[in-house]
């Protein structure tokens, strides 16, 4: 195969998965169904008819267990949920979900051809195997080793470009039932990854530790921050800045007059802010989890703080550019109906955040996503570079691999504004020319610190 | 259920589709075929089941026992 070949072949491979996901789905709708119909069959008027030889429970009953048909696929209702608790999702031989790990092998596939050191790491080969044949102890071992002979940095960045599939082909395959449902919605597309698909915990317990309303604290820059901050009508120069100020709990806020003389507005968030989970900043690991899962966060309502003091006037333009968990925190007030009917989100941007199931309220807003392949945040939401689903087809994606091949490397700012500036001019180019209304005089710049609560003594 | 019977039906009519149209396709693992195969003949059966759950068959369900 030639190397031109490779992104046509990727292509025609996920377009494979995605067609047997559909028939996955498919099959899984019958078997609901199936269920329904056997739970109507064995109310105590419906058992009392089929008496004495129970010949329609009997049959739909073999129709639901049969391993050479649809295997052990009681799913839904009052029946399905406690058998299918019980018997695992995977169920012994369920059809429905060996078709969707068919599916999710051949993404790994896929990403297999844009990733060659994958195919020749005999460690990653073995885990990949165990996981998909559902050997739970060789998986194990096969993890283990991945660990023990590189070191959890090269493991992670080794397992990126295919986590998102890992972790679903885990959840449908292992003995833990609670996190089935995840592991589905995960290999289907369907939503975003709102439990733990090892444990089967629900993400909203650590997100509901994120609490208060957001607040915003005008703050000045050091000189080392004023030498290095540059008007942000570029995507290096913007993700530089974020680089500049960054994550120490505080966000950029520009006003650019654009080549037409029309003052615009340019956010700059960068990502989680380091330390425990908890901190006063709402840029902390609950409030990353809380920004992925859902709509509105305590940073959310900081940045709405921070727009509203900087004087950005009703109707003004404004162009909203994130890292990490600040791209989802962006992206989360660009899908606000309130805050998009006040103002007119021009662009969203977010790099190395996993924002693929948020969808703007305004559907002129541009967006882009940038992620590298070996960066396993943007994965945190469940869709990876091995996604069959063309989630967001008027996106601009940018999903790259670079050759560092190292995570957490890779999810810099610092890295992925290197990467635009030297590894995707194309890339760098478009986004720029969608920037143009933006470039222009800087007008104002001015920091601001994020808070959970508004502050007691403000000064 | 014969219309549940008739989806998989059409889903193995899919899978079948698809495991032709990757005959010879160099890109394709060897074992995705050999898969898809084997899931379009269990579509095929528990279509079957399905139908037999829908229709009369004998009354002491001989038909059923027997296969």
């Amino acid at each position: 195969m030639s190397g031109a070949d490779e992104p046509k072949d990727r292509r025609r491979l996920l377009q494979v998965a995605a067609e047997l996901v559909a028939v996955a789905e498919q099959i899984e709708a019958v078997s609901v169904r199936a269920t329904a119909a056997l739970t109507r069959e064995l109310r105590p008027g419906a058992l009392l008819r089929a008496v004495p030889g129970f010949r329609p429970q009997r049959r739909l009953f073999r129709a639901l267990t049969r391993r050479a048909g649809l295997g052990i696929a009681f799913s839904g209702g009052p029946l399905g949920r406690p058998i299918a608790r019980l018997s695992g999702l995977a169920g012994p031989g369920r059809l429905a979900v060996h078709v969707l790990v068919l599916s999710l092998r051949l993404r790994i596939a896929a990403v297999e051809l844009s990733h060659p050191e994958v195919a020749r790491d005999p460690v990653l080969r073995r885990l990949i195997e165990a996981i998909s044949q559902d050997r739970d102890v060789a998986a194990a071992r096969a993890l283990r080793a991945l660990f023990k002979d590189r070191g959890a940095e090269d493991a992670l960045s080794a397992i990126a470009p295919m986590f998102g599939e890992i972790l679903a082909l885990r959840a449908l395959l292992d003995e833990n039932p609670f996190n089935d449902a995840v592991g589905w919605a995960m290999a289907t597309g369907k939503c975003v990854m709102n439990t733990d698909p090892i444990l089967g915990i629900t993400t909203r317990v650590m997100s509901s530790m994120d609490r208060g309303v957001g607040a915003a604290l005008p703050t000045e820059p050091t000189p080392e921050e004023i030498a290095r901050l540059r008007t942000g009508h570029s995507i290096v120069a913007i993700l530089r800045n974020i680089d500049a100020i960054g994550t120490d709990g505080r966000v950029l806020l520009q006003s650019v007059l654009g080549p037409d003389d029309v003052v615009r507005y340019v956010v700059q968030a960068p990502g989680m802010r380091p330390g425990g989970p908890r901190n006063d900043s709402p840029q902390d690991l609950v409030g990353a989890f809380r920004n992925t899962v859902l709509h509105a966060s305590p940073y959310t309502g900081a940045l709405k703080d921070a727009i509203d003091q900087f004087g950005v006037p009703d109707g003004a333009e404004i162009a909203l550019v994130g890292h990490s968990a600040g791209g989802s925190a962006v992206m989360n007030l660009a899908q606000d109906p309130g805050f998009c009917g006040r103002y007119r989100v021009t662009h969203v941007i977010a790099a190395g955040s996993p924002i693929d199931f948020k969808t703007p309220a305004d559907p002129r807003t541009w967006i882009s996503s940038i992620t590298n392949q070996h960066d396993l945040i943007p994965v945190l939401d469940g869709q990876g570079s091995g996604t069959c689903f063309d989630l967001h087809p008027t996106w601009y994606t940018v999903d790259y691999a670079d050759a560092t091949h190292r995570f957490p490397l890779c999810h810099s700012v610092a890295q992925y504004a290197a990467n635009l500036a030297g590894d995707l001019p194309e890339a760098r180019g478009h986004i720029d020319a969608q920037l143009t209304p933006y470039r222009g005089s800087l007008i104002r710049s001015q920091l601001y610190l994020m808070l959970d609560h508004p502050p007691k003594d403000p000064p | 259920m014969t219309h549940d019977a008739d989806t998989l039906e059409t889903c193995a009519t899919t899978l079948t589709t698809l495991a032709d149209r990757l005959t010879e396709d160099p890109a394709v693992p060897p074992w995705l075929q050999t898969a898809i195969r084997a899931y379009a003949t269990r579509c095929r059966i528990a279509a079957a089941d399905l139908t037999a759950a829908e229709s009369p068959g004998d009354l002491n369900g001989a038909q059923e026992e027997g296969r």
